[in-house]
């Protein structure tokens, strides 16, 4: 949890015959972070796997099918498990005769469906468009009409002066019977001589003719009567239709998801190859993986191929590439489900190196805490965890949102419970520990032992990496032991005096002494750091080249991170002011509602603007206190310690994937 | 009037120094003396446009790839004064920008409809990288133009083109749809016109309204001369929102008999200003050269309003026309006194040719 997974770098060796049962078990076992060969010195002398093109095209094919298929009927998406072999050669032959069969069942029925759906579309938007026609307009005179011509459509409302411009010099009646969206119904009649330029004005005006039904026949209202029955008659079809599909689809709903899954793992195993070596008749596959999957992926592996596989392991220690940092190993997170989709947020700041302590529970933890505290309220938290929980249950791209939002709930309520309120109303339950209304000067204090916390375990943090990373001369500076030391220091006289109210002269006397050695060391660490590490000569160091700016830039650094400790301290009160503004904000939502309840239907009004108030409060509020909780992770807690540059590990279904779309 | 300074103080100090950089007439009196297109290059390089023509591959010059290099230089002058310019005025130089944006979607649209593949449409299109907002990677997918015009719903051109749409299907020719593009850019500059207040709209609005008129004529002129059109289809193309031509002046140019009572139907300035005109390809030149008076008549005005930018982007937009002119007659081996009677260089008081 504190550390991202321990991983190996393994090179398999496999006969070409193998290769595909060898791919698909790597598939099953997901956790591989692949090496195109293609980029190391094998690639280079040119030894790399080609894939089955034409294959992979008949995969691609099969994909689009089933996704046509799905989305005819309505199928959702939903994540599948796969416990089967995918092995693509075989599985080309299985998908297609099913798909096909599966197709042809159901095809009539959904080919209908669409043709019902596209007509009824046509006569609903027919319908709408000549739903301005006078009622009583007798449309079989109309049409038997001898020297006189006439149309009726839409144009463009703006292009109506220019229309009527253009049809100046000839004998015309132009009816604007209504509007439709942005363009106008209208109805125009002219003279048959003087057709051909109607003809030319209407089609530079950009006119949609409306068609009216030939055999039409008696007035404009018995026509819409006629329509009207035909649109219910469609829609009694669709709605027969859809309840066919919808049987199709509880059919065939779950074989279908299964399916794709495979075609998609089908195409992945291929894509994969493109990352393969070959030299003669053997595949060459390097990747990273977990080392505790290690000995199962050998037994598999072994198994698969009939013992003829070749698998080495080498720790990242004995890799000279990794030593001299020429190449990274990857992250893999190994985090609890709970804290897992705050690896989201964590790694939008960065990917931390190998060694690095794994931010993601500390930023989790303390982001919970934080939004806990700025947005307690138990409805409130009730409302997310709610509104998480149905993110959780219907959208399971967004399955993680759902969690933190859920989570966010929880600490939300909790803290609700510890100030006593809920939905705004302080007078329901009794608060736990305290109204942050009435005890701001305490409020303030307890979120700057928080800030004083979250700084100090920052630098602990940064502590960590230091030794971990064997940045020893970072030890000595202002951010790492001697700066910390300083702070706590700093932090202890401070906290004597909120206590007590004084200081004794003989604690500032040993502050002074401590704060002066501990400056010293600052501004001198590099000097310290290279007689006592590197056991230079005193004579050389003084006399190395640049000695003094350094010294200077030391001061310099000195004082800036000095004054960086407490801001990032101080920076926390954030946490008290938010939590106020989210308590006055209801102030403001009650008063709202008081005032409206004088009004005329006053009961409703209040309830109303409660609910619209309490509503924009967790909108609102909720916002701004996500993104001020992520900022102080960000720019006062992880600024401390985090130094990033790793790189993400591609679990081989994703590193295919994003390949895919690459090309 | 301190708000105005405050608010313009740098971006006229930026347009002033913009405009010392366009071509002198000098500058042109050498590029009208040049033999081929490589001469053009060649002096070119010693110039404001040195930047955007080092990006072209060494030899003989493409002549599309050397137009829309040149054009890069117009489309970075729009970049800085979009960030010089107070954000609501800069709606205003957004809209005349989106005229390029509307050339893009109609090459994308012809592509389209040819049948090219997105590689050779992309070539066309003017780099207007992020100042763009169309789905090009989208549309450069599509092979059919219906669902084109679908992807381009958060844009100002989906109504008009889906409006457009059934004259297309019933034409069978792009003609409806390129026709609707040009209508809506222009009219949604007078829209965005109408949005700016005070003194940036009042200031404007002359030039904005001269501006219409310019492409009204040349529309006129245009659909009468080279596509045979009838009046009473001509007058549903021209835009109303001109200084001086109104939809029922328009009606009246339409429908004139020839070039004479053409000329004499307009109105003044304009009829002083066309009347040496002999053809009807001759009234864009001749109106140009009235417009760029105008333009540089704002350099001597109020400084501190949206129009200063507007003209000097103008001003910038004719020399870079007048460049490609250029280089496509030497292109074509053209005389020189041809190609000048067909453009209008951006030079008050004419260059010693």
């Amino acid at each position: 949890m504190f550390k991202p997974e321990r991983l190996v770098r393994i090179t398999i060796q496999v006969p070409a015959q193998f290769i595909s049962v060898a791919t698909a078990t790597l598939a099953r076992f997901k956790l591989l972070h692949l090496v195109r060969i293609g980029e190391t010195h094998l690639g280079h002398l040119g030894y790399v796997a080609e894939t089955d093109g034409d294959l992979l095209e008949e995969f691609e094919g099969l994909f689009k099918g089933i996704k046509v298929l799905l989305e005819a009927l309505e199928i959702r998406p939903e994540p599948v498990a796969l416990s089967e072999l995918i092995i693509p050669e075989k599985e080309i032959f299985k998908t297609r005769e099913r798909l096909g069969e599966v197709t042809q069942e159901v095809e009539s029925v959904m080919n209908d469906l669409r043709i019902t759906r596209e007509k009824l579309l046509e006569k609903e938007t027919l319908r709408d468009k000549l739903d301005f026609l006078p009622p009583d307009l007798d449309l079989s005179r109309l049409l038997s009409c001898q020297f006189v011509n006439w149309m009726i459509g839409l144009v463009p409302a703006r292009g109506l002066e220019k229309l009527q411009e253009s049809l100046l010099e000839v004998h015309r009646a132009f009816i604007h019977i209504g509007t439709l969206g942005q363009r106008a119904v209208i109805l125009v009649f002219g003279l048959r001589g003087d057709w051909p330029i109607f003809e030319r004005a209407l089609r530079g005006a950009f006119f949609e003719k409306i068609e009216i039904p030939t055999q039409v026949s008696g007035t404009a209202a018995e026509m819409m009567e006629n329509l009207r029955s035909e649109i219910a008659e469609l829609g009694e079809k669709k709605k027969e239709l859809s309840r066919q599909s919808e049987i199709f689809q509880k059919k065939f709903g779950a074989e279908l998801l299964i399916l794709k899954e495979k075609i998609i793992q089908s195409r992945n195993i291929l894509s994969a190859r493109r990352h393969f070596g070959k030299i003669d008749k053997s595949y060459l596959i390097s990747g990273w993986i977990p080392e505790r999957l290690f000995e199962a992926l050998k037994e598999e592996l072994t198994k698969a191929t009939q013992g003829q596989v070749v698998i080495e392991k080498v720790d990242p220690d004995d890799l000279r590439e990794v030593r001299e940092g020429i190449i990274r190993i990857p992250i893999l997170f190994n985090n609890p489900m709970l804290i897992s989709p705050f690896e989201r947020l964590s790694g939008l700041y960065g990917t931390p190196r190998y060694k690095e302590v794994e931010p993601t529970i500390f930023f989790a933890l303390s982001f919970l805490l934080m939004f806990g505290m700025m947005f307690g309220d138990v409805g409130h938290g009730a409302v997310l965890f709610f509104l998480g929980h149905l993110i959780f249950r219907r959208f399971y791209k967004y399955v993680d949102y759902g969690i933190i939002l859920m989570e966010c709930g929880i600490v939300s309520a909790l803290f609700g419970f510890l100030y006593g309120s809920i939905f705004g109303l302080e007078d329901v339950i009794p608060a736990v520990w305290f109204r942050p209304m009435d005890n701001i000067s305490y409020f303030i204090k307890v979120v700057l032992a928080l800030g004083v916390a979250m700084v100090s375990l920052g630098v602990v943090l940064n502590l960590i990496n230091a030794l971990r990373l064997r940045e020893y001369e970072g030890l000595l500076s202002t951010t790492g032991l001697a700066g910390g030391l300083f702070y706590w220091a700093l932090v202890g006289l401070g906290v004597k005096y909120l206590i007590t109210g004084k200081l004794v002269p003989a604690e500032l006397t040993v502050f002074g002494w401590v704060a002066a050695v501990l400056m010293t060391i600052i501004i001198l660490h590099r000097p310290l750091y290279l007689l006592m590490v590197k056991k230079e000569r005193i004579g050389e160091v003084v006399k190395k080249e640049g000695f003094f700016t350094e010294i200077v830039e030391s001061i310099v650094e000195l004082f800036d991170g000095l004054i960086r400790y407490v801001a990032n301290t101080i920076s926390f009160i954030r946490v008290a002011a938010f939590a106020l503004a989210h308590a006055a904000l209801f102030i403001a939502v009650f008063s709202i509602a008081d005032l409206v309840a004088h009004e005329k239907g006053g009961g409703v009004l209040y309830w109303l603007a409660l609910a619209v108030g309490n509503v924009v409060i967790i909108l609102l509020e909720g916002l701004v206190v996500s993104i001020q909780a992520v900022r102080l992770e960000y720019y006062e807690f992880f600024s401390k310690f985090f130094r990033g540059g790793g790189e993400k590990f591609r679990s081989f279904d994703r590193e295919i994937g994003s390949e895919e779309r690459r090309l | 009037m301190i708000a105005r300074v405050l608010k313009y103080s740098f971006a006229q100090a930026k347009t002033r120094a913009l405009k010392g950089r366009l071509l002198s007439a000098e500058d042109w009196h050498f590029l009208l003396r040049c033999k081929n297109p490589e001469d053009v290059l060649k002096y070119l390089s010693g110039t404001d446009y040195a930047a955007a023509l080092s990006h072209l591959p060494k030899g003989k010059p493409d002549a599309k790839v050397l137009s829309l290099a040149l054009y890069d230089e117009l489309f970075r002058d729009y970049a800085k004064l979009l960030k010089a310019v107070p954000k609501k005025s800069s709606s205003l130089l957004k809209a005349l920008l989106s005229r390029y944006e509307a050339e893009n979607l109609k090459t994308i649209l012809r592509g389209i409809w040819e049948g090219k593949s997105p590689s050779e449409i992309r070539f066309y299109l003017y780099h207007l990288g992020s100042l763009s907002r169309l789905p090009v990677a989208g549309l450069l997918r599509v092979q059919k133009i219906p669902p084109a015009i679908e992807l381009l719903k958060s844009t100002i051109f989906y109504s008009p083109l889906v409006h457009a749409l059934p004259q297309f299907k019933a034409q069978g020719k792009l003609f409806p749809l390129e026709v609707a593009i040009d209508i809506t850019v222009l009219g949604h500059i007078v829209e965005v016109l109408k949005s700016l207040g005070g003194h940036d709209r009042k200031g404007t609005e002359v030039l904005i309204g001269e501006l219409i008129d310019s492409e009204n004529l040349c529309w006129l002129a245009r659909f009468r001369h080279s596509y045979g059109l009838s009046p009473e289809e001509i007058i549903n193309y021209v835009l109303p929102g001109g200084k001086r031509l109104g939809i029922r002046d328009l009606g009246t140019l339409a429908r004139s008999r020839d070039l004479t009572s053409f000329l004499e139907a307009l109105p003044q300035p304009y009829r002083v200003a066309l009347r040496q005109a002999k053809d009807w390809p001759e009234i864009q030149p001749l109106f140009q050269r009235w417009f760029l008076v105008q333009l540089y008549e704002v350099f001597r005005k109020d400084p501190f309003q949206i129009r200063l930018q507007l003209s000097y982007l103008l001003l910038r937009e004719i020399e870079v026309k007048a460049l490609d002119g250029l280089v496509s007659a030497l292109n074509l081996g053209e005389p020189i006194e041809e190609f000048l009677e067909f453009i209008s260089l951006p030079v008050i008081g004419g260059v010693r040719v």
